[in-house]
């Protein structure tokens, strides 16, 4: 059971105190899938981060992330350590960049493997081998004696794979884990991550930018738009009905451009720069069903269905 | 691979070959010749410029030189004779190697651990010593360091002895003074390497997948800063094999530098060439041999124009 | 690629403010500093000589008796001189050298680099000390024998920008429109290779000032009686053990002197490549 209450970042520099994630909050059972998607810039990178307790330096931290009732953000280095190792793991978003160029891949998996497991040595090289069978390689031996360099992008994340899942988490974070492949690489790393999960029953945190991705992949979905979750649900409630007017043009989006050919839809204009302060909500420039409450004061998050929406038409 | 070491070998020898062309021909440049110090009657003069060929035509005094050259004979020393420049370098460079082989592990030594320390800590006040001692390092040249040195720990506090060398901890205060300037580099290579190797996806996920800190930079990000270090040590091997003129000057060490410097001021054109081409050598060795460490510490080079 | 950006970082920072001013305060002082004092920097009295600081001679005296602070003044001028020249050598052979084989590519590129690659394999003090020899000391050849060698690392660094710009649209452009070579270097990789070209000019200076210093203890100095900061550290090296003024007060100048020009070109470096960066700044 992973649970984020009110995480909030902010960072301050000499111009003043910029807020960068406000106020997300979300829970996801073991052997659950969630979604959070949201356009580059958003901030679901860096509710990553804070998932992940890269944050935990931050002054302008708050909240909690709490993964089988410890939390994350108050955590020492060496909690932070002991957590990492034993519940939560981390699919990287550029896979040949996320393993060192000078180790060997089996040198690496296999250290990885010493420190998240007490094993020695020649264990933890059975260990690896039979993990990277179980996730579609051949010839273990020979991917382990060889340089990332020489792997290709889905090899080198099926290896990281093997790095986040080699203890049994609860908690895996995926961040744009097919971004960097191709559309048949995508599928497949995708196919073995969800094996992996049935096999393990973790809760996997899908951060992504691919709506085809999110609505096939998961149960819930979250949305973030400017720093804020404006909406969660299950994941084709969102796709038949959704409520926040965002959502329903990502779906639109989504659905126009794969389904019909009259032509594609987009949303107009620009998000607002992290840099500028509005009070209202930050979708109002680009929102078709504003209203004028909406310019000037922020809308709380409230209950729909079973999903929780941030506008002020519910 | 094997492409690549022939390659440079041919290059090397180009360099070569340009360096002893430079150095004759700027030799016999030269004003004044080896032998008018001495008040010589012209019929031993004349003697003395046969013995040495200095009376045969410019263009077949470089004909023989070279010919000389590729039996690795660099000729007899004008000034001390009876001496060929082979045994003067045979006889000094050990002493100057001795002390630029401990001046090099010194500043690798230091300047790998503060870069590393300054690089992990950046801007933070560790950092700020490392980086304000490295600019201090860089700013007191070799003949103010070793001249302070001496006054402080050999006339002042009578540690060390005054430039002499007999003992092994007479190599200290030489060995510190020439270690300082390559240190303070070395640190401040190291350090802006591990400040751009630290941002990298890898370490991030290294950090992230839970390995010590300690082992993370050690094993992960250390190995990668390293080659800006190896390239530069290659070029600072052969300065401080082939000894400073400077520190064995401050230090009275009877190294190759200081019959270089004598050399010129005598007009013995054999041990100056000589000398020369010998520097150039071990340069051009130091380089390619540091080349290659880099070159095969990199996999991703090793396997693409390799096997 | 003004100099407007440098302007405000050198105000906020008073280390390097410090540092610019000790260096005018040096030029003035070398250029007006010696008529202002009683002594002469080579005026000879036996009778003085080896004198320790007093209210008479500040600094103290040389072995020929000359007031030690005239003979600084005077020496600093000299190495000003000497590395002032030898920077506008090495930024201008290298600066020329290196674009028109960056930008006109082909053969000229390939003999150019070619000549870079064999200088870069050559020992630059012994082609320091050769030339020295050859043309003889003295504050001329000094500078020319330095920029000599100095030019090689710019003009490598000078090729690889103008590389770089060679296939840059508004170059591109120039060169349809019928611009030459020499207009498309001074108009168009000139502005772009500024930042480069000073901070080396900047790191140029105390090089040549130790490397003048280097030679004048190899004895390879300014003839005498004029002095360099060199040829009184060098003095002051044969005596130190027994009148240390008169080799301390020769390197602390030298090395002050120094240690501004290289915080300078710290500051230089680092504001250039700051500016390259993204605009979003965590700390």
């Amino acid at each position: 059971m992973t649970k984020v209450d009110g995480l909030s970042i902010s960072i301050k520099n000499k111009k003043g105190t910029w807020s960068l994630v406000r106020d997300v909050s979300f829970s996801l059972e073991r052997g659950r899938t969630l979604a959070i998607v949201g356009e580059s810039g958003s901030g679901k990178s860096l509710i990553t981060s804070a998932i992940l307790g890269m944050l935990n330096h931050l002054e302008g931290l708050e909240g909690s992330v709490e993964v089988c009732g410890r939390d994350v953000l108050k955590a020492s280095s060496r909690e932070l350590r002991t957590l990492r190792r034993n519940l939560i793991g981390y699919i990287p978003q550029n896979p040949r960049e996320s393993l060192t160029p000078t180790l060997k891949v089996g040198s690496q998996l296999v250290e990885v493997i010493a420190a998240k497991t007490d094993r020695k040595g020649r264990e933890c090289r059975l260990v690896a081998e039979s993990l990277l069978s179980s996730l579609g390689f051949s010839g273990p031996e020979r991917i382990l004696s060889m340089y990332p360099h020489q792997l290709s992008g889905g090899m080198c994340q099926r290896v990281a794979i093997a790095m986040a899942v080699v203890s049994r988490p609860a908690l895996v974070v995926a961040d744009e884990p097919t971004s960097s492949l191709d559309p048949l690489t995508k599928h497949k790393i995708m196919e073995v991550i969800k094996g992996i999960q049935a096999e393990q029953g973790f809760g996997l945190i899908l951060v992504t930018h691919d709506l085809d991705l999110a609505f096939s992949s998961s149960d819930q979905v979250a949305v973030v738009y400017g720093g804020r979750l404006v909406e969660t649900g299950a994941a084709e409630e969102l796709l038949l009905r959704p409520g926040h007017p965002y959502t329903s043009d990502l779906v639109r989006c989504f659905t126009r451009s794969g389904a019909e050919k009259g032509g594609s839809y987009y949303i107009p204009g620009e998000p607002l720069s992290i840099y500028t302060s509005f009070p209202g909500c930050r979708y109002f420039n680009r929102c078709r069903q504003r209203l004028e409450i909406c310019e000037t004061k922020e809308p709380a998050c409230v209950r729909r269905d079973r999903g929780r929406v941030a506008c002020w038409l519910y | 691979m094997l492409v690549y070491i022939l390659k440079r070998a041919g290059f090397n020898l180009g360099v070569m070959l340009v360096v002893v062309t430079l150095t004759f021909f700027l030799m016999h440049l030269l004003p004044g010749d080896p032998f008018m110090s001495q008040r010589l009657n012209p019929e031993i003069k004349a003697n003395l410029y046969a013995k040495h060929g200095l009376d045969q035509p410019v263009a077949r005094q470089y004909l023989d030189y070279l010919s000389a050259l590729a039996r690795f004979d660099l000729g007899e020393s004008l000034k001390y004779p009876g001496r060929t420049v082979n045994e003067i370098i045979a006889e000094s460079f050990p002493v100057s190697a001795a002390v630029g082989i401990l001046a090099l592990v010194l500043a690798l030594v230091l300047g790998v651990t503060l870069g590393v320390l300054a690089g992990v800590w950046q801007s933070r006040w560790p950092d700020r010593l490392i980086l304000a001692f490295s600019t201090l390092g860089l700013s007191i040249p070799n003949f103010a360091l070793g001249a302070g040195l001496v006054y402080l720990f050999a006339l002042k506090l009578k540690i060390f002895p005054v430039a002499m060398l007999e003992k092994p901890i007479d190599l200290v205060l030489p060995v510190l003074t020439l270690a300082a300037w390559p240190a303070a580099v070395i640190t401040r290579l190291i350090r802006t390497e591990m400040i751009e190797v630290l941002k990298r996806d890898y370490i991030i996920a290294a950090m992230v997948r839970g390995l010590d800190p300690a082992r993370v930079i050690l094993r992960h990000a250390l190995p990668n800063a390293l080659p800006a270090v190896i390239h530069y040590s290659g070029p600072l091997a052969a300065t401080l094999l082939t000894g400073s003129f400077i520190v064995e000057k401050i230090f009275a060490l009877p190294g190759l530098g200081q019959y270089y410097i004598t050399s010129i001021g005598n007009r013995d054109y054999n041990l100056v060439a000589g000398i020369t081409i010998f520097y150039t050598f071990v340069l051009l060795v130091a380089t390619f041999l540091t080349d290659l460490l880099a070159f095969s510490m990199n996999p991703q080079l090793r396997y693409r124009n390799g096997s | 690629m003004g100099l407007d950006m440098l302007y405000p970082r050198i105000v906020q920072n008073r280390f390097v403010l410090a540092c610019l001013f000790l260096i005018l305060l040096y030029i003035l002082i070398s250029l007006g500093g010696s008529f202002l004092l009683p002594h002469h920097p080579n005026a000879q009295s036996l009778a003085e000589a080896n004198r320790g600081p007093s209210f008479a001679n500040w600094l103290g005296t040389d072995y020929l008796g000359r007031d030690l602070l005239a003979r600084i003044l005077a020496g600093v001028r000299v190495s000003l001189i000497i590395a002032f020249f030898a920077t506008l050598i090495n930024i201008t052979v290298g600066f020329l050298v290196g674009s028109a084989a960056g930008l006109i590519g082909g053969v000229v590129d390939r003999f150019l680099t070619g000549l870079i690659d064999i200088f870069w394999c050559i020992p630059p003090f012994l082609v320091v000390v050769m030339l020295t020899v050859v043309l003889e000391p003295g504050i001329k050849n000094i500078f020319i024998a330095l920029g000599a060698v100095f030019w090689v690392p710019t003009a490598r660094i000078i090729r690889g920008e103008a590389y770089q710009l060679r296939n840059a649209p508004f170059i591109r452009l120039a060169r349809l429109q019928g611009a030459g070579y020499s207009r498309i270097i001074l108009l168009h990789i000139l502005p772009c290779c500024f930042p480069v070209l000073l901070t080396t000019a900047i790191f140029s200076i105390p090089d040549a000032i130790l490397a003048e210093a280097f030679l004048s203890i190899v004895g390879l100095g300014v003839t005498a009686p004029q002095a360099s900061l060199g040829v009184l550290i060098s003095d002051g090296l044969q005596s130190f053990r027994v009148y240390p003024w008169q080799w301390f007060f020769p390197v602390l100048t030298l090395i002050v002197l120094v240690l501004c020009f290289n915080l300078l070109g710290d500051m230089l470096h680092r504001s250039f490549r700051d500016r390259s960066k993204g605009i979003l700044e965590y700390d």
